[in-house]
């Protein structure tokens, strides 16, 4: 079992930085994302821990062995991408056996190992079949298990869902994290889908231009973003975002925008080393916005602009003075078009970001 | 009046049924969305309606007019399709004046056309730039632009938000939504996505294998799905679907599983009229169980933790009940933390089940 250590990557290409000093740590049997939009670096990453990059700066450990200048076969990874390499005119039994073959493991043993993993994985009855007749799901199955049973020190997953169909990708994305848990196989999965890099991970790496913005466990990254970009990115719909400014003085902390005022007093505290006047951007989840059909004391006055159900809750669009603002209902209730309602802000979940570099300030 | 009316359309490819006595009506100004998975027949019925497609048998109509032999140009319907062939070579005012162009609409015009079209999609920043310097939205926003500049009476839109990523889709859904109703056009609309379905149409037709499994508003095809099809199409994630034995006993009629047993009195005379069968689906969604880490209803089954997946204001949970491999899934608030092998117990929302028959695979209840 295997600790990854990345310290000070950096990857060029030409004139593009791809990874821009990246440094984090990945423990023994955890399950780490590495999040981020096309272009952000998370495959440059992960192909510099598989060797098939080589970094222009900095270091990359499994424990306590740098293997920067080691020969990918000789690192001990396995690798599954989204395109399962997966031989079709095989069976799914030699398609699994196929690495243990090539390190000529002797037979009894194979067929030992590979049926052990098969009933891990659920596809035992067709490891006879043909593997080009199987479903995309029995297909990844195949993929990950063949490469578990290399007994890789680490595992890569290259966006390994993101060819299943959505039901298929729902299954499969929970026997994936069943499994990692059972083996507790060091894995490391690159992903663009917020979705799912929380849904499965002990650890999210999110990044974005080359560099890591936070890296932390999924309550942590959905609850606490560490900057606007974290927290525009997870969390579906996502989180709404409005400028406004901040008036402080002794007692009173209140968020003005042109067309409401919101009283963030609770937060005084935290608000100590800004200064009144400052400008802010406000960030707060649809789920912590209240729309009620009479507007009261403590909303803000909007229209409905759009509305989408989506069966078991619907999501609102509200527009306020140039602004939209996304809001998560009960399916029970509907709204129509240029309805004009109250909306309530949750305040103790209402986040508030620095205008200028985007960090976190609440 | 932009009425379009099919009636028994039959299409087959060689020996592949596509389509198979595909009838429904689509009412003027209504958004009308075609859903199914991938090779359904949702294009080619769209396809079919511009008339790239002659249908094997079947008539089209659009309006009152029968237009199956109406060349697709003279149909006056503009379609969208997935693949956003912009012209590389014209700038965005360029590009979206085209098919005014085409029929030789006024200068004047063409101009007053574009501008407010741009304006109304906020694209105006975009009329100068060419299509290689546009982002995926971006694209997107100019094309629909082009779809919609020449006023046609139907819009067929073919899966228009198909390759955009996850966090332009969700705005460029809502932005569509919002454009059609102000255009106030007929528009007939094809997705796989069963989120794009329930949330922009008025109403959906659910197709599989080349028939319309359901033509129903969102509320119905999510809540009052008319078979098994429908049931696991609509909905992320998807609804349970658990074998079950229907026998009624001293009274009682009871939902028998391998591993709990249903008590399902309420709907006995219901199920009695409707079943052919002792062989039933229970249907049941995530977000219809009742999910708690102690017993605290007697109707509630105990079950294993397979894995839970924290999912921001939500947390899905997969779930053993008794021996059984298949799991359950259920839906709880965010933050709840469960693991691998704990118990928790689970009560079916008896307002919201769904039976199917076995067999058929129509709904029961």
């Amino acid at each position: 079992m295997t600790r990854v250590r990345i310290e000070g990557l950096t990857k060029v290409f030409g004139k593009t930085l791809a990874v821009d000093n990246l440094s984090l740590e990945v423990r023994d049997k955890e399950f780490v994302s590495l999040l981020g939009p096309s272009g952000c670096g998370k495959t440059t990453t992960l192909n510099c821990i598989s060797g098939l990059e080589t970094p222009t700066k900095g270091d990359i450990y499994f424990d306590d062995q740098r293997i920067n200048d080691m020969p990918p076969k000789d690192r001990g990874i396995g690798l599954v991408f989204q395109s399962y390499a997966i031989f079709g005119y095989m069976t799914v039994f030699e398609n699994l056996a196929f690495g243990l073959r090539i390190r000529r493991v002797p037979e009894d043993e194979i067929k030992h190992e590979v049926e052990q993993m098969a009933e891990f994985l659920g596809i035992r009855e067709v490891l006879q079949e043909k593997a080009g007749k199987q479903s995309l799901t029995n297909l990844q199955k195949t993929a990950i298990g063949r490469t578990l049973l290399i007994k890789p020190k680490v595992l890569l997953l290259d966006e390994p869902l993101s060819n299943l169909d959505a039901d298929a990708r729902d299954v499969m994305r929970a026997e994936l994290k069943r499994l990692q848990r059972d083996v507790e196989q060091t894995t490391i999965f690159v992903t663009h889908d917020q979705l799912e890099a929380i849904a499965l991970s002990d650890k999210v790496a999110i990044m974005n231009l080359g560099r890591l913005q936070q890296y932390d466990t999924p309550d942590v990254v959905y609850n606490h973003p560490k900057n606007q970009f974290v927290a525009n990115f997870v969390g579906s719909p996502s989180m709404n975002i409005i400028d406004c400014s901040l008036k402080l003085d002794n007692e009173q902390a209140v968020l003005v925008h042109p067309s409401f005022t919101l009283d963030v007093t609770n937060m005084r505290h935290h608000l100590e080393k800004i200064t009144t006047g400052s400008e802010v951007v406000v960030g707060i989840r649809p789920e912590y916005l209240t729309v009620t059909k009479q507007p009261s004391k403590l909303s803000v006055a909007a229209t409905v602009y759009v509305t989408e159900p989506l069966g078991h809750e619907n999501i609102v669009y509200l527009q306020l003075d140039g602004i939209l603002l996304r809001a998560v209902t009960p399916a029970a209730v509907n709204f129509n078009i240029n309805e004009k309602v109250g909306v309530e802000f949750h305040k103790d979940k209402i986040h508030i970001f620095d205008r200028k570099d985007g960090e976190a300030i609440v | 009046m932009a009425s379009i009316r099919l009636v028994n359309i039959a299409k087959r490819y060689g020996s592949k049924t596509a389509l198979d006595n595909i009838a429904f009506e689509v009412r003027d100004k209504e958004f009308f969305v075609i859903a199914g998975p991938p090779g359904a027949g949702a294009t080619t019925t769209l396809r079919i309606i511009a008339g790239l497609e002659r249908p094997d048998a079947g008539e089209v109509y659009i309006g009152d007019q029968l237009v199956n032999d109406v060349e697709p140009k003279d149909r006056d319907v503009s379609m969208v399709f997935e693949n956003l062939a912009l012209y590389p070579n014209k700038n965005g005012y360029d590009n979206i004046a085209f098919p005014l162009r085409q029929r030789k609409v006024p200068v004047e015009e063409i101009r007053s056309r574009v501008i407010e079209v741009a304006r109304m999609l906020k694209i105006e920043n975009l009329l100068d730039r060419y299509p290689r310097t546009y982002s995926g939205g971006e694209l997107q926003r100019v094309a629909v632009a082009r779809a919609i500049v020449r006023r046609p009476k139907v819009y067929l839109l073919d899966q228009p938000l198909a390759n955009l990523d996850a966090l332009i889709r969700a705005n460029m859904r809502a932005e569509l939504k919002r454009l059609v109703r102000e255009i106030g056009q007929t528009i007939i609309y094809t997705t796989h996505d069963q989120i794009e379905a329930v949330s922009m149409g008025d109403r959906i037709a659910v197709i599989n294998a080349g028939r319309i499994r359901q033509l129903d508003t969102s509320d119905g095809v999510y809540g009052r799905p008319k078979d098994k099809f429908v049931a696991s199409f609509i909905g992320s994630p998807r609804m349970n679907l658990i074998g079950c034995t229907y026998e009624v006993k001293d009274d009682r009629a009871l939902l028998n599983s391998d591993s709990f047993s249903l008590d399902v009195t309420s709907l006995k005379d219901h199920i009695g009229r409707n079943a052919k069968d002792s062989e039933l689906i229970l249907g049941i969604r995530p977000e219809d169980i009742r999910t708690e880490l102690t017993q605290k209803s007697m109707e509630a089954f105990q079950a294993t933790v397979y894995v839970a997946e924290p999912m921001g204001s939500r947390t899905l949970i997969s779930a053993q009940l008794g021996k059984e491999k298949d799991v359950i899934r259920t839906m709880v608030p965010g933050g709840t933390t469960v693991k691998p092998g704990d118990k928790v117990w689970l009560e079916f929302d008896r307002n919201k089940i769904h039976i199917f028959d076995k067999k058929t695979e129509e709904a029961i209840v």
